[in-house]
């Protein structure tokens, strides 16, 4: 058990970076996958072929290879930011797309009556959407957002392969260090289970709420 | 619902400023995209030799073995994994508890652990041990115990999507638990699942790219190999990009055949990375 | 459904013109490419006259581990297939060139008659436990003899001595000596280049990136200050892309062993005699030649001393 009070600080560091992590790139997810959403169902043809090739794209590639391709290939397209932020970056690209697909079965999810209906009864365009469309559709969307930040976290793992200290990271060394792998393992699990729980709990409070606006 | 709900049909005006509102977003996006062609190029990103390589026959080759050896990966692990599923998801909707909650449990556990740490595990952890897995099965087993987890849910939302009628039909003409399981859900939910057992897959084919990690040689891995002997990082990787997307788009596409020839709705089973 | 199949022919088309831009803007692109042209002197790395040249070992005592690999008909190595000079994949061949393949197929010719080796990539941090399990036979990994390993692991050698060197940008800021890197963020590869930077200068920062040629796209695109090696793969670096520099600094010594399982001491003899062998017979020399020397391009030194080396 001394072993793990020798090398808890880097072990609560990485945890630390895997919060930051997920913290700096969902809300990016979130904007990002959005915006893309919009510019699917707009009307103007190349925002929709942007966001359909978007989608198209990151949904097929493997995390890994956006990571990667970020932190190498961007400095020569003349972007050089440092790697903690390539990997958010990369996180953000990457699960926008599944925000920006779960944004729009959000909205298809809403009955098309409501949207009639609100149009029947004169609502310019801008309240249609903000006042029925969005808040119906936000309650079919937190289920899946909620599973997007946790894919997110578990994302940051990635962190790992690419150099950044991260939980992941941390563990391996921890566990190298020492030749304790089901206690350096075991520590690790305990943080990603943590930070699984505290999302479900924050889903379900959210979609409690949600239910009762109807 | 259907987008178009949202407007009007466009009167001639609203047409006009559509289609100049179109041409301006038009330009924008060439505008960054040549801007960023132009940095590349001035890197001598865009060199003609550098992107050569991906037209000569035995590095593509090369690449192409990398893709076989995802694609076995891909397979094996989604085979195993949908079997792996499958069970989890009975035994967490058995009755009997000393089969719900270890189920529960697993189900739980591995979907809440990142795919990096459970190979990391199988890598650093296990011959700590003493205990020693060949590479590839190393890779398999851990995507495996991720996917499956993740598995298990949708084959758990599928079951329960189907009506309890079914299963109380079932039980009156006195089938056991078991059976009603076998013959009367199961083979229900399976076709409802059929799309979801294609995203499976593709979830499968891009996570076996963590063998750039263990170092088995599929396709990730060997655009790593190529970047490392041509030196051009770029566009190895780009390279096996293009690769990665026409396969999965082309199961994807696969799965929507699969689902208009079954005349079943698609499923709204929410998609895990 | 309408919507569905035009949605679909507006992505083929973006792909369409996707594709067919890239090969016309690479065509634009194409002057001046001679300065950035990819690593031609890797296609040159070919050791199969070393290989031919290596002896075959006669009445070899029977040991466990030479059992294993008689029976399996191939040699079990840890190594690297990315580390230019020393084990890099040519993609166009499918074989592994550079001084430890070489010296790993020289190992099989001598073990079971002819070169067949599998080599596993796993990276630095598993060599003690995939030998200590069995994983592998033997670790040919740019691996450093040290006495704190050779607790775990039989080394046999020293077969190489590396020296570490530093490369810059030719853009970015002059090293000179040891003490400019103090303070700076300095790409290595974990493993034998990490070590001798940690042991050579303490004050640095080390970033560690998995590959070399991560480390020399840090380093060019100004990610790092400056990437510490073995002076073998930087000057293969340097000498094919322009926009990098060897700077005179070099440190530190790492005397590379042949790793192989603690529990059987008969066969390191073995593996010693092997040393002993190619090292007197000029093969040694001609793999020296054919592979480091391709890219560093002097005469090949003597080899090391075996046994010279706290450890081995």
């Amino acid at each position: 058990m001394s072993v793990l009070f020798d090398h808890g600080g880097e072990i609560l560091d990485g945890f630390y970076a895997t919060l930051l992590l997920t913290v700096c790139a969902f809300p990016l997810a979130l904007v990002l996958g959005s915006a893309m959403a919009i510019c699917r169902i707009s009307p103007v043809r190349p925002l929709r072929i942007l966001g359909r090739l978007y989608v198209d794209v990151v949904r097929n590639s493997p995390l890994l290879l956006v990571v990667v391709l970020i932190i190498f290939g961007l400095p020569d397209a003349g972007l050089l930011i440092p790697l903690f932020w390539c990997l958010v970056l990369g996180l953000g690209i990457y699960f926008g797309a599944y925000v920006c697909e779960t944004v729009r079965s959000g909205i298809r999810a809403v009955d098309r009556g409501q949207v009639e209906a609100a149009r029947a009864i004169g609502l310019p365009f801008r309240r249609v959407v903000t006042d029925v469309l969005l808040p119906q559709a936000f309650r079919a969307m937190v289920q899946p957002l909620g599973t997007i930040l946790i894919n997110t976290a578990l994302g940051s793992a990635l962190g790992a392969a690419v150099g950044v200290a991260e939980l992941t990271l941390e563990t391996r060394s921890f566990n190298l260090e020492t030749a304790e792998p089901i206690l350096a393992f075991a520590v690790a699990a305990c943080g990603y289970l943590a930070i699984n729980l505290v999302v479900s709990l924050a889903v379900r409070l959210i979609e409690r709420k949600a239910r009762v606006l109807r | 619902m259907n987008e178009d709900i949202l407007f009007d049909a466009l009167g001639p005006r609203a047409k006009a400023r559509l289609r100049t509102v179109s041409i301006l977003c038009g330009l924008v996006l060439t505008a960054i995209v040549v801007a960023l062609l132009v940095q590349l190029g001035l890197a001598g990103q865009l060199d003609l030799d550098r992107w050569a390589m991906l037209a000569d026959g035995p590095i593509l080759g090369f690449l192409l073995q990398g893709l076989w050896m995802t694609l076995v990966v891909g397979l094996v692990s989604t085979a195993l994994s949908v079997v792996l599923g499958v069970f989890l998801a009975l035994g967490r909707l058995s009755r009997t508890r000393w089969l719900g909650i270890p189920s529960a449990t697993v189900i739980e556990f591995f979907r809440a652990m990142p795919l990096l740490l459970i190979l990391f595990f199988f890598m650093f952890g296990l011959p700590l041990l003493g205990v020693r897995i060949p590479l590839f099965w190393q890779l398999v087993l851990a995507i495996v115990a991720h996917a499956g987890a993740i598995f298990a849910e949708i084959v758990r939302a599928g079951i329960l999507a189907i009506g309890r009628g079914q299963s109380e039909a079932g039980k009156a003409i006195g089938l056991r638990h078991w059976e009603v399981m076998a013959f009367v859900v199961l083979p229900q939910a399976a076709r409802a699942l059929t799309p979801a057992l294609v995203s499976q897959m593709v979830r499968v084919i891009k996570e076996s790219s963590l063998g750039y990690v263990v170092g088995l040689a599929e396709l990730l891995n060997n655009g790593k190999v190529l970047s490392e002997f041509s030196g051009n990082f770029i566009q190895a990787y780009v390279g096996v990009g293009v690769i990665y997307i026409v396969v999965n788009i082309l199961l994807s596409r696969l799965a929507e055949r699969l689902a208009e020839r079954k005349g079943t709705v698609k499923p709204q089973l929410q998609e895990r990375s | 459904m309408t919507q569905g199949r035009h949605a679909r022919r507006d992505v083929v088309r973006a792909a369409l013109l996707a594709a067919g831009a890239v090969p016309v803007l690479a065509a634009c692109g194409g002057r001046a490419s001679a300065r950035t042209t990819g690593n031609n002197a890797y296609a040159t790395i070919d050791q199969t006259g070393a290989i031919d040249h290596g002896p075959v070992g006669a009445d070899l005592p029977e040991t466990p581990t030479l059992r294993r690999i008689r029976d399996r008909g191939v040699l079990l190595q840890s190594g690297s297939v990315t580390m230019p000079g020393f084990g890099l994949m040519n993609p166009r061949t499918g074989r592994i060139t550079g001084f430890d393949a070489g010296i790993a197929q020289l190992l099989a010719k001598y073990l079971l008659g002819r070169p067949e080796v599998d080599t596993i990539t796993g990276g630095a941090d598993t060599r003690e436990a995939i030998l200590q399990n069995h994983s592998v036979d033997v670790a040919v990994s740019t691996y450093t003899i040290k006495k704190s390993r050779a607790r775990l692991v039989n080394f046999s050698g020293p077969y190489y001595v590396a020296r570490s060197g530093v490369l810059v940008a030719t853009d970015g800021h002059r090293v000179t000596s040891l003490n400019d890197l103090a303070g700076q963020e300095v790409a290595v590869q974990p493993g034998a280049a990490e070590e001798a930077l940690r042991a050579g200068c303490p004050a640095a920062k080390p970033v560690v990136f998995e590959e070399s040629s991560q480390c020399s796209a840090a380093v060019r695109q100004g990610r790092v200050r400056a990437w510490s090696a073995n002076t073998a793969i930087l000057l293969g670096k340097a000498a094919v892309d322009v926009r990098l520099e060897m700077t005179p600094v070099t440190f530190g010594s790492s005397p590379f062993g042949i790793g192989t399982p603690k529990d059987d001491p008969e066969f390191k003899k073995i593996v010693v005699g092997f040393l002993e062998r190619i090292m007197a017979d000029g093969t040694w020399r001609m793999l020296w030649e054919q592979t480091v020397g391709a890219l560093v391009r002097t005469a090949a030194p003597a080899p090391p001393k075996l046994g010279s080396v706290p450890g081995s």
